[in-house]
């Protein structure tokens, strides 16, 4: 990796091949990014980029640690972790939302602790904390609208893009807290070392998005 | 023996004792705090230091200590009201304090200067100056950014949002989060006008002309022109002082605004992925210590210097000087003494250690030093 080249975070899967796609448009590719390979660093030597994929759920740290200057990451992935980075723009993919979801004709017993299953357990407390509801968190890694069939919770914090899974589950979107996509962020230090790279690029992607849109 | 201190001495080592001369070569004095403050102290102050955790625990007559996550709180409160005199420190120390995302606590080496008493622009300019000699100190690539809490939070409140709106735009401010910020005025009506300024304050950021030939995009009411104002004449100073190089004015930093007003600092070291040094103004942190004095400061993480990497020595040591039990205590004590006087550095040891470099291998061969093959 080079130190004068801006080096990029890109979330695996499939939000991330659409998050390459708008670098693409947007005029900064490289060679290879795209293809089944063993190569783990992906240059552009003109444009002075370097991108890399790694895990969605660890952009956020690469950038906030300064192994990576820039990245794009979920905004539930940056609001559970609180990373301490600039958030310079909303990608606008990856659009979904994150949603209290309980069994179909739930009401809540607010004499009762409510069990709240979720694999944001950071975003769960906040937004129950706000409302001053007492909960207990189950933290899970998957499945979680399996939590409330089981009784292992009473409702589920989770993202949801169609609702199409919580339906076939026999939940229903109860409460929105936060509306999710992708965001570009930066880390503090670079932005100041790497300022007009990094402002050039988030030009170039905004320019694009604005394109797009108006298309 | 002379000694080769620039060898010896760790970055950080090193600049303690650098900074420590430049804050003296200011009339600044050292100020020992000591490791551990009465827990009530940061208990009234929490938001000021920022951060949730402190390590506590009871002293044998039953009171609540803590181990210092911070100096300045304990120099402020320690400082005296004394019209027209300005007191002047500079520290040294170990704080402690939990690491961001998890749950154990870090011991980080701090150094600093605090400008507490009845202060004049003289003395803002010093304090910003001092903390752009210091980076320059440290690396030879560095920022310092200047904000000023006027300009923030004299935005914020012509916004008139609810507290929580009020606390999401100034996180906005400090992630650069234009996008977010327009949407929470939009759904809080607040005027066009005042909206685009926020905008143009967060998107506005660079070399100071720069800044200051744009700051008119977002400047309303009185509160913002003052801030403005200050920011021109610090500009001033900072030029004539031949520091303006590496200086931004980035409103992305901003402190809380219950103790900070007036100017805020914030300055990075190029290889070092967070910021090292910050500071500011800090009135309103006094005046909630019922004190009329006006306070100013920065603190340095010589900690993360570490992360600037150290030339690695070759070897651990010149000589490895393999020792026999049999060998007579006196020729050897001789022979290392005569080798540390011809400058070498000699470890004597009985067997070689698996992970020791050593430049050479000796020992002693019928009272001569021989080298080992």
């Amino acid at each position: 990796m080079k130190r004068e080249y801006v080096n990029i975070a890109l979330p695996k899967g499939r939000l991330g091949q659409k998050v390459y796609r708008a670098f693409e448009e947007a005029g900064y590719a490289a060679p290879g990014v795209m293809e089944e390979t063993r190569q783990l660093l992906f240059e552009n030597e003109e444009k002075g980029v370097c991108f890399f994929w790694v895990k969605a759920s660890d952009v956020a740290i690469y950038v906030e640690r300064g192994a990576a200057d820039i990245g794009v990451v979920g905004k539930d992935i940056l609001l559970e972790t609180g990373a301490n980075v600039y958030e310079l723009l909303d990608m606008q993919l990856g659009a979904c939302r994150m949603m209290v979801a309980a069994p179909e004709g739930f009401r809540d017993n607010t004499e009762q602790t409510l069990k709240v299953a979720t694999s944001f357990p950071n975003i769960a407390r906040r937004y129950y904390h706000q409302k001053s509801r007492d909960i207990d968190i189950i933290r899970l890694n998957g499945s979680i609208e399996l939590a409330p069939l089981l009784g292992l919770a009473d409702v589920i914090v989770d993202l949801v893009e169609t609702g199409n899974t919580l339906k076939a589950n026999g939940l229903e979107p109860r409460e929105e807290i936060v509306s999710v996509s992708a965001r570009l962020i930066a880390n503090k230090a670079s932005f100041k070392f790497k300022s007009d790279s990094i402002r050039a690029i988030t030009e170039a992607l905004s320019e694009n998005l604005r394109d797009t849109i108006l298309k | 023996m002379k000694k080769d201190y620039a060898n010896l001495l760790k970055n950080s080592e090193r600049a303690v004792y650098d900074l420590r001369a430049l804050y003296e070569s200011y009339g600044y004095q050292l100020y020992r705090t000591g490791k551990f403050e009465d827990y009530e102290l940061y208990a009234r102050n929490k938001s000021f230091i920022g951060y949730g955790g402190i390590l506590t625990f009871t002293d044998p007559v039953g009171r609540l200590m803590a181990l210092k996550p911070d100096v300045t709180l304990s120099i402020a409160k320690n400082s005296a009201d004394e019209k027209g005199v300005v007191q002047k420190y500079y520290y040294d120390d170990e704080v402690y304090r939990l690491i961001p995302g998890s749950p154990d606590f870090r011991e980080i080496m701090q150094t600093g200067i605090e400008c507490i008493g009845d202060l004049s622009d003289y003395d803002v300019c010093e304090v910003i100056t001092l903390a752009a000699r210091s980076l320059e100190e440290l690396g030879a690539d560095y920022i310092l950014d200047i904000s000023h809490m006027g300009m923030v939070k004299g935005l914020i409140e012509l916004l008139a949002l609810p507290e929580e709106a009020s606390d999401a735009i100034l996180s906005c401010i400090r992630n650069k989060n234009a996008h977010e910020s327009a949407a929470i005025c939009k759904s809080n009506g607040v005027s066009a006008v005042l909206a685009d300024a926020l905008t143009a304050m967060i998107e506005t950021y660079g070399p100071m002309d720069e800044v200051i030939s744009r700051m008119d995009r977002f400047i309303v009411g009185a509160q913002m022109q003052e801030a403005a104002a200050e920011l021109k004449m610090i500009r001033d100073i900072l030029v004539a002082e031949g520091l303006d190089g590496r200086i931004r004015f980035d409103f992305s930093v901003a402190g809380h605004m219950g103790y900070y007003d007036g100017v805020i600092f914030q300055g990075f070291v190029e290889g070092i992925t967070s910021s090292v040094l910050s500071g500011g103004r800090y009135d309103h942190l006094m005046k909630r210590m019922g004190r009329a004095s006006g306070a100013i400061g920065f603190s340095v993480s010589l900690s993360k210097l570490e992360a600037l990497g150290q030339e690695t020595r070759e070897n651990d040591v010149d000589i490895l000087f393999l020792c026999d039990p049999s060998d007579d205590v006196a020729a050897v004590s001789q022979a290392v003494s005569e080798l540390r006087g011809a400058g070498k550095s000699v470890v004597v040891q009985n067997t070689r250690p698996s992970a020791l470099r050593a430049g050479r291998t000796v020992r002693l061969v019928d009272g001569e030093v021989c080298d080992e093959t």
